[in-house]
């Protein structure tokens, strides 16, 4: 995920925009622009989970840190 | 009862009663805890166990009965260092006097729940359980560490929980032995790892249910303070709900189980997506409604008188604005039929001080007659130079014939 992006702060203000437009105390103007916002936070907000697979790593070599692919069928029971 | 030389006579059962009474009367025989190695050990199949409890020099007979055995928590054997509650009695039967036992722990846990309270109470003064020094987990971490054994059940089920809920997080697996010699270190390595590459946002580290001694790595001051240095907040979910390590305290959270650190760690996608597809369809009718309410305001002020006087004007301007139209789209369109109020209040303004308006009033209006320039100063005009007068009806041809500033 991109590291610039908090998801959280993008939820809470999208959570905002929604009230602030249910209100309906703002000027026309103003309410295209957040209505605007509110869109594009929504669409990066579901954007971002839906974008990419995330991965399964595993570190197998603790000397080299090398890192692998991981799937469940390779666990064994304990 | 017989007597005999005067002095009493008593039955085998009666002395074997009166030292039970006695026994069992004791203040020190009646409750207390006796160490020692088990040996002859049996389990009987009523389900009580007889066993001897042993030190290098001497014994005592053991009875454990059903109830109780049926709580122990492991099962004994021969060579078992054990620490006993119970009582001393007499079995009558045998003139054997033996010790009841109520319950039993493995001498090596007495230690180990000694070391455990210890630990514990040193590492509360030292601030390691401050709540207000536990950070915060995040809401939607980019990656989640996990440090827990490579086999079993709870890395299935961190992992399996974190893929279901959300997808789109990445999973780093520091794999250690979680209970043995050194495990504990190997934990306090792997969070000290997800710290130094800061590749995670929270990590879980733990196991899956055990004995107290397969736990134990987790109450290790080691992992506690690998644990208290981490930057990266840390989820612990150590055995089972009724499990309680030093690391589940000295962690920013505790999880009751694996498959619950993995709920903590990360929000529910489908839910997530659920909700904003609410606020879309929310904002889209809010807006909607928003241009209804705006353009209904606009049809309602053009019924007005003023605003017909207006009109030719507006539609203009309109006219212009509609060439542009082409470029805009259909929302664009909107914000600007949302704004003609605002613009045909300005022309309003704007005919008020139509500088024409003023003419009737006797003023007029001078320009230059070469290029038509407006004149509001004598100091833009020259001695001879021809000029227009403009009144409310015409205009008149006029020479400068002299200068004079005020």
């Amino acid at each position: 995920m991109n590291e610039n992006f908090s998801f959280e702060q993008a939820l809470k203000r999208l959570e905002e925009i929604v009230e602030t437009l249910e209100a309906g105390n703002i000027s026309l103007e103003e309410s295209i622009k957040i209505y605007q916002e509110g869109i594009a936070l929504s669409k990066l907000c579901s954007g971002k989970l839906e974008e990419a697979e995330g991965k399964v790593m595993a570190i197998m070599n603790r000397g080299s840190e090398q890192m692998e692919e991981f799937s469940i069928s390779q666990i064994k029971e304990a | 009862m017989e007597q005999m030389n005067n002095e009493r006579i008593f039955t085998v059962t009666e002395v074997n009663n009166y030292i039970k009474h006695l026994i069992q009367n004791d203040v020190l025989l009646s409750h207390l805890h006796v160490k020692g190695e088990i040996s002859n050990f049996k389990h009987h199949s009523s389900g009580h166990i007889y066993f001897t409890l042993k030190d290098a020099d001497s014994r005592i007979r053991c009875v454990m009965f059903k109830g109780n055995a049926s709580k122990l928590k492991f099962m004994p054997e021969d060579g078992c260092a054990v620490i006993l509650r119970g009582y001393f009695s007499i079995y009558e039967r045998d003139g054997q006097y033996q010790f009841y036992t109520e319950d039993m722990i493995p001498e090596g846990t007495g230690s180990l729940y000694k070391a455990y309270e210890q630990l514990k109470k040193k590492l509360a003064a030292m601030g390691y359980f401050d709540e207000a020094r536990k950070k915060k987990i995040p809401f939607m971490p980019r990656a989640v560490g996990v440090v827990t054994s490579p086999t079993g059940a709870a890395v299935r089920d961190i992992i399996s929980i974190i893929r279901r809920r959300c997808p789109c997080i990445d999973v780093y697996l520091y794999p250690v032995q979680v209970q043995g010699a050194g495990a504990e270190n190997e934990i306090a390595e792997g969070i000290r790892y997800f710290n130094s590459k800061g590749n995670v946002d929270v990590m879980i580290i733990g196991r899956g249910g055990g004995s107290i001694e397969e736990l134990w790595a987790f109450n290790e001051e080691a992992v506690a303070k690998a644990v208290y240095e981490s930057d990266i907040p840390v989820i612990s979910a150590v055995g089972h709900e009724t499990d309680y390590t030093i690391s589940d305290f000295t962690a920013d959270l505790r999880a009751a189980t694996p498959s619950a650190a993995a709920e903590l760690a990360v929000p529910d996608m489908q839910s997530l997506l659920g909700k904003l597809s609410q606020y879309q369809y929310v904002l889209n009718s809010a807006i909607a409604n928003f241009i209804k309410d705006n353009r209904s305001r606009v049809e309602r002020i053009s019924g007005d008188s003023v605003f017909r006087q207006l009109e030719r004007k507006v539609l203009n301007m309109r006219q212009t604005l509609d060439s542009l139209d082409k470029y805009l789209d259909y929302n664009m369109l909107n914000i600007m039929k949302g704004r003609r109020n605002e613009i045909d209040k300005t022309i309003e303004k704007l005919q008020l001080l139509n500088p024409e308006a003023a003419m009737g009033r006797g003023y007029g209006i001078i320009m230059r007659k070469s290029d038509g320039k407006l004149l509001t100063s004598v100091k833009d005009m020259k001695l001879n130079e021809e000029l227009y007068i403009k009144l409310k009806d015409g205009k008149a041809e006029v020479r400068v014939k002299g200068l004079e500033s005020t």
